[in-house]
């Protein structure tokens, strides 16, 4: 049967568009296999070590894989700090088992069977279950905002991995462990490839052949109906987050040894495990064990068969990322939902072209202000102008994410486009433009689109969480296929020259915050007069409901396209003034974990992710969190606090949008609008706002009295019954 | 450092382009090792006089040493591939080890993040090859990973763990514990096990709170900080206090030809930024960086050999 697919108001079958870029992926992957293929002798040995390899990453993949299947299946939100709450954990059994030298049994049962459960629950308890029917934009801020909290808290807390710290063995190590052909596998793999399998035979036993497996497959299949047949949806939710947590840790916990105990890189390569997941496509648990031996197989086919020491050294750290996107392109179309909008707590304003150009002269006001006023040194001054400089950055998630409810977190990998095209073009002297010429920023916006519309293709076929993925696979792949070419940043690092306008010294500090202050401005009311036009209504129709929109005769391709290519274009000319605030661009500045990677996306989201005025309050706050980790010290019980803010910060915030889903500087705004003279709107709403807060009090006071005279008649049978008429509450107009 | 523009256009206050002194401990990007304000410490091995051929004098002076006590020594050498720059430095210590007459049976590219099972294939290549000789370019957590897998391998046939200056770090120690006994590693300053023979290596070591806090880039970074400190004095000496400018930093720092950090490092030719084929050879024993060659305390190898010219196109 027909059904409307997820790209367009109509049937379309765009499996061709499928077939073409898996196909081009695979060309792309074997011109790069046949220029790198090593020419080593290929024994048995060779063969058996990669074989020993492939079994043992492809089994801590599947461990942290299906913990976050079984989270996803029984609560509908994907971890995304399943490699953190992992990471986490690794830092906490070395703490007990080496420093304070808990017997290896005990340590294990308390980190994996009694902390990570209870992280597990909690964090569903307290988190989760308060977003169970929020957007999926906020079910994906709070689970990447806590990733950030926890690779912000073990920083904090274990900061020092020097020489005087214990080292953190592998299981058995002192043993010879087995050997095979002339290869020897030791305890610690051997172990590790027998608890994949056990994990694996546990959930099979738990989901299929235990009660309170079918009834957390139930939940999964209706909550409402397993909760009416006697089931705890709650409790079972919180199970499953134990369990997923309690997988994390054992993944970290055994891969810890042999990748050391690094933040980062154990963090990523659990994320990493996130393309087995898709593999066994979040619900098929043996699946997602194939998945986990693909991607544990082609790293090992990639560190044992070839020699990508050219410019491709840095592709095998991407191979999870490239099956993740693979796996993505070759899941069957989306179809659009059909359900219901989700429940909005407070629906933001569209404000007027005229009023956002007042908002930014008064900005423009403070920023004169400042320099004129507040005695600025030359570093604080450029301290504001890269606020300035991240919210033009943060301006690009308003029409893609705020308006049209599609997550990207490539958004920085536009950025770095914009500044390659930066140095290219107007980066130098004999460069296409003069140097610092505003049509390098031009340049930069124009260069990106064509990236955004790479990144459109999978997002015409896919929604909601698997575009968010495919995002983060496209942005993970940019660094080695990209970035990592010697012809765009190279070993150099080109030069880029600041602006050059008007013949103003945009060297000096002053100028280039007025003009980054201007350009923010100029952008914003663009933005703000788009989202007035028809286009803007249609992108706001397609967050809302894409099936209403596709019914209503709306082009969601053209429009997808439309909304990823403008969003690159203020990405990659956002990236250009940055190229130009630093006067260089390297290829590690973008990266996902940097703050102007997923930092800027939480923050653009605590904010108002569909306001101008989120994007502002980002870019100001991402500023402040590196000013304060620079600058300041504050010790506590023996903790540097501020060591890891620009990651704590963000994922603290990112926990409270559940309360504030449309973002902070919405709700602020609102509470303040009414004092402004032409809000007459936003006074009414107050005082419809007052009168349905006195009408509830007043209604919950008869509900009182009621309750108490119902009471006092039935302790006392003889009293005559009291009930006194509703009355009509003070200033509510008649109908 | 990816670009000098601005440290060599810096202008002084009349507006001059005099440029901004640049002391690194050492360079990996060829704009910065060609740049006319940096004194690089370390110098690079890139000839940049010659502009008719990409030639190198890169430091072998270990490998003489290995040659002498040990024979027919072949192997496989590891290149840090994180980034070019990392793979490029590298090269050319590779070129002068091949060109002495060690053998190359593989090599391998390995990353810093590299978990300890990426180190699987190298270990059977070295056991395939019977290898004598394991060069690492990378740092001290690559050198322990490899060093545990091959001990887990059962790889017995290397004589020389040859490690870069990155390894002679105590939480190398840590890392690798008894499997990283006999490893090798030079260094172009006296070992800090030996600072109390010179007092201003025993200045840094008591500055950064003991051995354990040390390390061989620290001890790079203070010979650094030593240059700079001796280039004012000379400035002060001949022009007094208010001849200390810029431009006579520049003047001062390029009469600098047989700089020895008072002793912390062998005579470097750092004003004409011509590579120093000073070195210690330190070995793991015991768990312990222990000197090897020369054998007498506070010493150095200066032998000019100790320097191979080499030329190849670097990728």
């Amino acid at each position: 049967m027909p059904w409307v697919s997820a790209a367009g108001g109509r049937v379309i079958n765009l499996k061709k568009s499928n077939l073409a870029l898996i196909f081009g992926v695979t060309v792309f992957l074997g011109i790069v296999i046949a220029e790198s293929l090593n020419q080593a002798a290929l024994t048995s040995d060779t063969f058996i070590s990669a074989g020993i390899e492939a079994l043992v990453v492809g089994s801590i993949y599947a461990i942290a894989a299906s913990g976050l299947v079984v989270t996803y299946q029984t609560s509908g939100v994907f971890n995304f700090a399943q490699g953190a709450i992992g990471m986490f954990m690794a830092f906490l059994y070395w703490e007990v088992r080496f420093n304070h030298n808990w017997p290896a049994p005990i340590a294990l049962i308390a980190v994996i069977l009694v902390a990570a459960p209870l992280m597990g629950a909690g964090i569903e308890r307290l988190l989760m279950r308060r977003i169970a029917n929020a957007t999926l934009v906020v079910k994906l801020v709070v689970t990447i905002g806590l990733m950030f909290l926890l690779l912000g808290a073990t920083q904090m807390i274990w900061p020092d991995q020097s020489a005087n710290t214990p080292p953190f063995p592998a299981f058995f190590a002192a043993s010879h462990g087995v050997n095979i052909g002339n290869v020897v596998m030791t305890w610690h793999q051997i172990i590790t490839i027998g608890v994949a399998i056990g994990i694996a035979v546990f959930l099979r036993l738990l989901l299929h052949n235990s009660r309170t497996g079918t009834a957390m497959r139930a939940v999964v299949d209706n909550r409402t109906l397993a909760s009416l047949n006697g089931a705890r949806p709650g409790r079972l939710s919180a199970l499953s987050w134990a369990i997923g947590a309690s997988m994390a840790a054992t993944a970290g916990i055994l891969l810890a040894p042999t990748a050391g105990l690094r933040i980062d890189v154990l963090t990523l390569f659990i994320i990493d495990a996130f393309a087995a997941a898709i593999i066994g496509r979040l619900k098929s648990l043996p699946w997602t064990f194939v998945g986990g031996l693909i991607i544990g197989a082609s790293i090992s086919f990639a560190t044992n068969f070839l020699n990508l020491t050219s410019r491709w050294s840095t592709l095998s750290t991407a191979i999870p990322a490239l099956v993740l996107f693979v796996a993505l392109l070759a899941l069957p179309q989306a179809r659009i939902e059909l359900g219901r909008l989700a429940p909005r707590h407070r629906v933001p304003r569209v404000g007027k072209v005229w009023e956002t150009a007042v908002g930014m002269v008064a900005l423009l006001a403070v920023v004169g202000l400042l320099i004129a006023f507040a005695g600025l040194q030359t570093t604080d001054t450029r301290n504001v102008a890269e606020m300035a400089v991240f919210a033009c950055i943060a301006l690009a998630f308003v029409p893609l994410t705020g308006w049209a409810g599609q997550v990207s977190l490539a958004q920085v990998t536009f950025v770095g486009v914009g500044a390659f095209a930066m140095s290219q073009v107007a980066g130098g002297a004999g460069d296409w433009f003069s140097p610092g010429s505003p049509l390098g920023l031009v340049a930069g916006a124009l260069l990106a689109v064509p990236f955004g519309l790479l990144l459109a293709l999978p997002a015409l076929r896919l929604q909601g969480l698997y575009l968010a993925l495919a995002s983060l696979a496209f942005a993970t792949m940019a660094l080695p296929l990209f970035f990592n070419q010697p012809e765009i940043f190279g070993t150099q690092g080109p030069r880029i020259a600041t602006l050059n306008l008007f013949g103003i010294n945009f060297n000096n500090p002053d100028n280039f915050l007025v003009a980054a202050t201007v350009i923010f401005a100029l952008l914003a009311i663009f933005i703000v007069w788009l989202r007035r036009r028809a286009f803007g209504r249609r992108l706001v129709a397609l967050r809302d409901s894409a099936a209403a929109s596709a019914t209503l005769g709306v082009n969601l391709i053209g429009t997808k396209l439309a909304v990823f290519a403008l969003t690159a274009a203020i990405a990659g000319f956002a990236g250009g003034l940055l190229g130009m605030f630093q006067g260089t661009a390297d290829t590690m500045s973008f990266q996902l974990l940097e703050v102007i990677g997923i930092g800027l996306f939480l923050l653009v989201v605590v904010g108002g992710v569909s306001t101008i005025s989120g994007a502002l309050f980002a870019g100001v706050a991402a500023e402040l969190l590196l000013f304060v980790q620079d600058k300041w010290t504050l010790t506590i019980a023996g903790i540097a606090v501020f060591t890891a803010l620009v990651r704590l910060g963000p994922g603290l915030a990112s926990l409270g949008v559940g309360g504030a889903p449309e973002g902070a500087t919405v709700e602020i705004g609102a509470a303040f609008a009414r004092f402004l003279p032409w809000r007459h709107d936003a006074r009414e709403a107050y005082q419809r706002s007052r009168t349905q807060k006195r009408d509830g009090r007043a209604a919950r006071a008869r509900q009182r009295s009621t309750t108490t005279a119902t009471s006092t008649a039935s302790e006392s049978p003889s009293a005559p019954r009291v009930t006194s008429p509703p009355s009509e509450p003070a200033g509510r107009e008649a109908p | 450092m990816n670009n000098v523009d601005d440290a060599v256009n810096c202008k002084d206050i009349t507006g001059k382009a005099t440029g901004l002194p640049d002391i690194p401990e050492l360079t990996t990007e060829p704009a910065q090792q060609n740049s006319p304000v940096s004194f690089p410490i370390i110098a690079p091995e890139r000839d940049f006089k010659n502009t008719t051929q990409e030639v190198y004098h890169a430091r072998r002076g270990q490998i003489l040493y290995f040659q002498k006590h040990f024979k027919n020594l072949h192997g496989v050498f590891l290149v840090p591939v994180d980034l070019t720059a990392t793979k490029t430095a590298s090269e050319p210590g590779n070129h002068a080890i091949v060109a002495s007459g060690v053998k190359d049976d593989a090599e391998f590219g390995v990353h810093g993040m590299d978990t300890q099972t990426a180190y699987l294939p190298v270990a059977t290549a070295i056991k395939s090859a019977n290898a004598t000789y394991v060069r690492n370019g990378s740092n001290d957590v690559s050198e322990s990973n490899m060093r545990i897998v091959a001990q887990q391998q059962g790889v017995s046939s290397v004589k020389v763990w040859d490690c870069s200056l990155a390894c002679y770090d105590s939480t190398f120690l840590k890392l690798g514990g008894s499997a990283v006994e006999g490893q090798y590693a030079e260094t172009f300053f006296v070992p800090l096990e030996e600072a109390k023979a010179v007092p201003v290596e025993q200045a840094y070591v008591n500055a950064v709170g003991g051995l354990a806090n040390a390390s061989g880039f620290g001890a790079q970074a203070w010979i650094a900080a030593l240059f700079f400190q001796a280039v004012v004095q000379k400035i002060v000496a001949t022009s007094g206090n208010n001849g200390v400018t810029r431009a006579a930093f520049f003047q001062a720092a390029a009469t600098f030809h047989n700089f020895t950090a008072s002793g912390m490092t062998g005579p470097t030719d750092i004003g004409g930024k011509n590579p120093s084929g000073c070195f210690d050879l330190l070995q793991v024993k015991n768990n312990k960086w222990t000197r090897v060659y020369p054998s007498k305390v506070a010493t150095f190898d200066c032998n000019p050999a100790n320097l191979a010219t080499v030329s190849f196109h670097a990728q």
